[in-house]
């Protein structure tokens, strides 16, 4: 109980400050923003380890949905027609926590949608998706809320709605009510909610447009509780995502009747759908979730399948594709035949795991809810989703579930696009697109993705998206790169897309947009009271005529990008302005959340097996960072992991003995960066020797007996080339190179002497991580050595000089370019031969494109 | 009406390559300019990427594309490459509007005159002779196609199209059903772009020939005429241009993919391979200079068989003694002087 009181006041928290302080809350006073200002870290009450939910919440749902005719004078709906939902829900609630809980605290996302002063469209300044929110709200008012069962306390009285996160009057999207007892730990409790929605016109992820309906986050949710922490129930905000306990879900619609086609019921969700009836003017279908077959599961850990959410979704126009064989029956995903494509990946895994790892994977039924005029595209939405189901599940375990779905949102209603849910994913694409292109592939393999990175790792999206997206953001550029290689990048005309780009961007500025006669300004008519932006654009761009001018068949430049580094290019942007481990409404600015959370964790995995690698030569670093992230996702299958259940998990799988935690710190909670460099080769061959040199006995002897005293490599002090300490030293690294010391037989008396090299490498920035260097030398071989985190810590460069009989060929830092979180990989290495034909290469690129773009011009005068 | 009398047996399309291949003076005049320009333009892309990738990369990488890395670690440097070489095209964009002017006067000096021997006279002399003339007809013709361009393309009027002809409610895009019918739309409005554009560029042509042809002072007068000459025998005049682009397009089309070809064995191949693509690229705006000219031919061509004689004096260039017979001198004439 005290406990409960602890985090009841805890979350209670910015109310209490904010009286405390003396700010009445009062329409038109300033909302105190952020009064919960720092994470909760490791010292937490609740320990570090297994602070997330641990409760079980089970729903049972009804809802019936009208539709209503939008009109230009509705300033909420806007004009198109809209739907509205009654519903009621009896959620059952098993306290698994420690404490005895006397309240339960609810989301009403919908809400985000009811006003353009919500926490949800103040952050994302009133746009969603890029689209000003005008018109389209969305609600839900609670119409009574009960303990169930006859008699049930009528809990709406104490029904108050909460801004635990800023304070803000305005928002409705977490409620709160007290129960008349507290429930004790292990106990069970029912309730009863009623309510009334109004959904919103699609623009983020859930609502209506014309006949399609993507309905999500719809019903009252109940938060999670935690053990020691009280309820997790986060507002809505506009750059996090979900947070809710395990559980199932049984669900009935009640809809309009145009919902039914000869082939049935056009109404789809989560789990299976196992009932749906034509009543004339009504359909009405249900769904469990997951499937009873799969409730009756039980994995090796003892545990059986569940979820944590509930969305459905219904158009007119949906296509349902599912292939069929021969004797017409449906194709489901099927492990074997796709470890028959990709053998040596499964053998990869199998090394890696160990051969004890059962690694088929169940049948899985896979269906494409598309569009008629995209329906060209619905194998590619399979086959990205059958990839996804194989990758995934060979790396991070079996998808549990009988069924998987792959909506395609309306057109109009792409803002539903792109956001995953158990069993059931929204993708997004358009005419005119190829696979290689990656589109809509890169979106269906992320949001089937996050199955296993959202779905059965079940991370609070609220306080650290990083675990989901910056995962799944390594994970599905790996699918990516396997199936489908580099994407290409085109150039659309009129839609078309052609393959390259043009290099040189013209019409720039507004001066040059006059010159090329691409937008040429009309004298202001401003003096005469007109206020006009009238202008003459002849060669405006866009469409057939462009295509003629640029030809792009031949003076567009191949593109191509391979799609695991395409995290990093977004991650450089913003690489080091808040910690990956940051609340994301608490971040410095969106572009920084994004980029912590998608792009620079994915940076740091991808990066994990050159540091293990490095950090302990001879450990197979992929291999090691496989079963680091195995063992994560296998103990934290349907369960809620925080960042140190990770970093523990990580460390106790992969099988390495190297403590990480520096590591994770530097990398999770820190914003250090790097750039490593070569500073500069110098190679060199003076005259041949003459005269005697003192050999160690103090004798003056000939070269070639000086030289056979085997003069080991020179271990000189090397000095700070950056403005570091100055300090001289030796390292150790000069040694392991191993640099080839001339043997005095083998050298004639005509032969020269050997090459003088010195390579002096160096660190910018503050993170320091053990990374490899490797030497080539004319005649093919190597010499590789370890640039160790303790030599960078003490100093920021290192010097190598050593002799050698074969030219230098090159110094690569990082050869296998493991590191991506290396902010320029341009200077990382040397070459002794420059490439000639490169330079001349992109001068006729550019060449072609503008004698092209002059040629055409010319016919405008002539 | 009279029916035009044929001049040749061959269709005007093959008369007029003819003709243009004969004048290449003409043609690489336009080729120098156009080639020069881009050349000069180009450079700082030499000098920079010599200087950035030069010891940093391994032999072959960066040659067939640049890679993802590669553009990241430069982006800012690239991005301020290409910029300053595109603010530089846009002031030679100007440059290729006024050399496309002296160009016109003297492809159309020259086939209107007969003596192929004196092309490169005619062609400078015809180049300035209807420099200032063409140049107003320029301005007419940015004007409006401008109009056109706006019309078309400016946000307002494309939401009023949206709403008229797709009737989406405030033109907004979003508002359709399918995005088929946005497609749709969208080619629609591009087409008629394409086609006025052309349009537009081919009575700008029949107007140039007029001017030559009657020696015209009022751009205005000869554009109103031409227009005329085109709405009266729209066939006759628009066949040739239509054919001349279909087999310049086709020229362009095996040009790229050739040049694709090439550009696929890049990393395996040494220098040549990429003097083989400047080549390409030489060769195909030759190409288009000489389809440029094919366009002028024909419809000088077209325009004998429908305007009043030339007012150019046929006798200006003649043979024979002062108060003897004197004799026009033709393309064909083989003549010699015997002192």
């Amino acid at each position: 109980m005290l406990a409960a009181l602890a985090a009841a006041a805890l979350l209670a928290g910015p109310a209490a400050a904010q009286e405390e302080g003396g700010a009445a809350r009062s329409p038109g006073a300033l909302r105190p923003f952020n009064l919960v200002r720092e994470p909760l870290g490791p010292d937490t009450p609740g320990g570090t380890l297994e602070r997330g939910g641990r409760c079980r919440t089970d729903y049972v749902i009804r809802a019936r949905v009208e539709r209503f005719p939008g009109g230009e004078g509705d300033d909420v709906a806007g004009p198109l027609p809209y739907m509205e939902l009654d519903g009621s829900e009896t959620i059952t609630w098993t306290n698994a926590s420690d404490d005895a809980v006397d309240e339960l605290w609810f989301h009403v996302y919908l809400n985000a949608f009811a006003n353009n002063r919500t926490t949800h469209l103040e952050e994302a300044d009133g746009r969603l998706r890029g689209t000003k929110v005008t018109e389209g709200f969305g609600y839900t008012e609670i119409r009574g809320v009960r303990v169930a069962g006859e008699g049930g306390a009528d809990l709406a009285p104490s029904l108050t709605f909460e801004s635990p996160d800023d304070g803000n009057e305005y928002d409705r999207t977490v409620f709160r009510v007290e129960l008349p007892e507290p429930v004790a730990p292990g106990a069970t409790l029912s309730v009863e909610v009623d309510w009334h929605s109004r959904l919103p016109r699609v623009r983020r992820r859930t609502g209506t447009k014309d006949d399609f309906m993507l309905v999500a986050q719809w019903f009252p949710k109940l938060g999670v509780y935690e053990s020691g922490r009280g309820w997790n129930c986060h507002q809505f905000h506009a750059w996090s995502e979900f947070y809710a306990d395990f559980g199932t879900y049984d669900v009935e619609l009640d809809l309009p009747g145009q919902y039914w086609s000869e082939q049935g019921a056009k109404v789809f969700g989560t789990g299976v759908r196992v009932n749906s009836r034509d009543r004339g003017d009504r359909v009405v279908v249900s769904f469990l979730a997951p499937s009873e077959e799969d409730r009756a599961r039980t994995e090796a850990s003892g545990r059986s399948p569940l979820v944590h959410d509930f969305m459905w979704t219904a158009d007119t126009r949906y296509v349902s594709y599912i292939p069929t064989d021969e004797n017409d029956r449906p194709v489901p995903f099927h492990f074997a035949d796709w470890a028959e494509r990709y053998p040596d990946e499964v053998e990869r895994v199998r090394a890696a795991l160990g051969p004890d790892v059962k690694l088929d994977l169940r049948d899985v039924t896979v269906e494409v809810l598309i569009h008629p005029e995209r329906l060209v595209q619905a194998k590619r939405h399979y086959d990205a989703t059958c990839a996804t189901l194989f990758f995934y599940g060979l790396w991070f375990g079996e998808y549990p579930f009988e069924r998987i779905t792959v909506v395609d949102p309306a057109w109009g209603a792409g803002e539903a696009g792109g956001m995953e849910y158990p069993t059931i994913f929204t993708a997004g694409t358009s005419l005119f697109t190829e696979p290689e292109m990656h589109s809509p592939e890169s979106v269906v393999v992320h949001e089937c993705g996050h199955q296993w990175f959202y779905l059965l790792a079940a991370n609070n999206e609220f306080e650290a998206a990083w675990m989901d997206e910056g995962f799944n953001s390594y994970a599905d550029s790996e699918v990516l790169h396997r199936v489908y290689g580099d994407s290409r990048s085109v150039t659309r005309y009129s839609r078309i897309p052609i393959y390259g780009v043009q290099l040189v961007p013209t019409g720039n500025a507004r001066t040059g947009r006059t010159l090329s006669l691409r937008d040429i300004d009309l004298f202001s008519l401003d003096f005469v009271g007109i206020h006009s932006d009238v202008s003459l654009q002849p060669v405006v761009d866009g469409g057939f005529v462009d295509w003629w001018r640029d030809q792009p068949l031949f003076t567009n430049s191949p593109e191509y990008t391979d799609p695991r580094w395409g995290d990093r290019a977004r991650y450089r942007n913003v690489p080091d302005v808040d910690p990956i481990d940051t609340w994301p409404w608490m971040a410095a600015f969106r572009e920084s959340h994004y980029s912590n959370t998608h792009s620079r964790t994915a940076c740091v995995l991808r990066s994990m097996p050159a540091l293990i690698a490095a950090a302990r030569p001879g450990v197979d670093g992929e291999k090691a960072f496989l079963r680091g992230m195995r063992t994560y996702t296998e103990l934290w299958r349907y369960r809620h992991p925080y960042p140190d259940d990770f970093i523990q998990a990580f460390q106790e799988g992969d099988g390495v003995d190297l403590d990480l935690e520096p590591y994770f710190d530097d990398l999770l909670r820190n914003t250090l960066t790097v750039d490593w460099y070569v500073q500069d080769v110098e190679v060199a061959r003076p005259d041949r020797a003459r005269g005697v040199f003192m050999d160690d006995g103090g004798s003056f002897v000939p070269w070639t007996d000086f030289i056979a005293s085997a003069r080991p490599v020179d271990t000189e002090p090397t000095d700070a080339a950056d403005g570091g300490t100055g300090t001289t030293e030796s390292t150790d690294a000069t040694t392991a190179a191993e640099p080839r010391v001339v043997e005095p037989d083998s050298r004639g008396e005509a032969e020269p002497d050997p090459y003088r090299i010195e390579v002096v490498l160096g660190r910018r920035l503050d993170l320091a991580l053990p990374v490899p260097v490797r030497l080539t030398f004319a005649d093919g071989t190597t010499r590789e050595l370890v640039w160790s985190r303790e030599e960078q810590l003490a100093k920021r460069t290192l010097t190598l000089r050593f002799e050698s009989p074969q030219q230098l060929r090159s110094v690569e830092i990082d050869p296998s370019k493991g590191y991506f979180l290396d902010l320029d990989m341009s200077n990382n290495q040397w070459f002794a031969d420059a490439d000639k034909r490169v330079p001349m290469r992109w001068t006729e690129r550019v060449f072609s494109q503008l004698s092209q773009q002059f040629q055409w011009q010319k016919g405008i005068g002539g | 009406m009279s029916q035009p009398k044929k001049r040749s047996s061959s269709p005007v399309f093959v008369a007029a390559l003819n003709a243009a291949l004969r004048r290449p003076i003409a043609w690489m005049f336009g080729f120098a300019g156009v080639t020069g320009m881009a050349l000069v333009a180009s450079l700082p892309v030499y000098r920079w990427f010599a200087d950035t990738t030069a010891n940093h990369y391994a032999p072959g990488d960066q040659l067939h594309h640049l890679d993802r890395n590669f553009r990241t670690d430069h982006a800012e440097g690239l991005a301020q490459l290409l910029r300053t070489v595109g603010t530089s095209a846009d002031w030679m964009m100007v440059l290729a509007v006024l050399l496309g002017i002296f160009s016109a006067g003297g492809w159309l000096r020259t086939l209107v005159d007969p003596r192929t021997h004196a092309a490169r006279r005619l062609f400078f002399a015809g180049g300035a002779r209807y420099y200032w003339r063409f140049a107003r007809l320029a301005v007419l013709v940015i004007l409006v196609l401008g109009v056109l361009g706006t019309l078309l393309r400016h946000p307002d009027s494309l939401s009023w199209q949206n709403e008229v002809l797709a009737g989406w409610p405030q033109g907004r895009t979003e508002r359709a059903t399918s995005e088929l019918s946005v497609v749709w739309m969208d080619w629609i409005r591009n087409g008629v772009h394409l086609l006025l554009f052309s349009l537009v560029t081919v009575w700008a042509t029949y107007t140039r020939t007029r001017i030559v042809l009657q020696n015209s002072g009022s751009v205005v007068v000869s554009g109103f005429s031409s227009l005329w000459l085109l709405l009266r025998h729209p066939i006759a005049t628009l066949r040739p241009f239509l054919i001349l682009t279909m087999l310049e397009l086709v020229l362009l089309q095996a040009g790229g993919g050739i040049g694709r070809l090439v550009q696929g064995g890049l990393e395996s191949g040494g220098m040549w391979r990429v003097t083989l693509l400047f080549a390409i690229g030489g060769v195909l705006i030759v190409a288009r200079e000489i389809f440029d000219g094919a366009r002028y031919a024909a419809s000088v061509a077209v325009s004998r068989s429908f305007v009043r004689p030339i007012a150019i004096d046929p006798w200006s260039d003649r043979i024979g003694g002062p108060g003897g017979p004197q004799y026009p001198v033709g393309p064909d004439d083989d003549y010699s002087i015997a002192v």
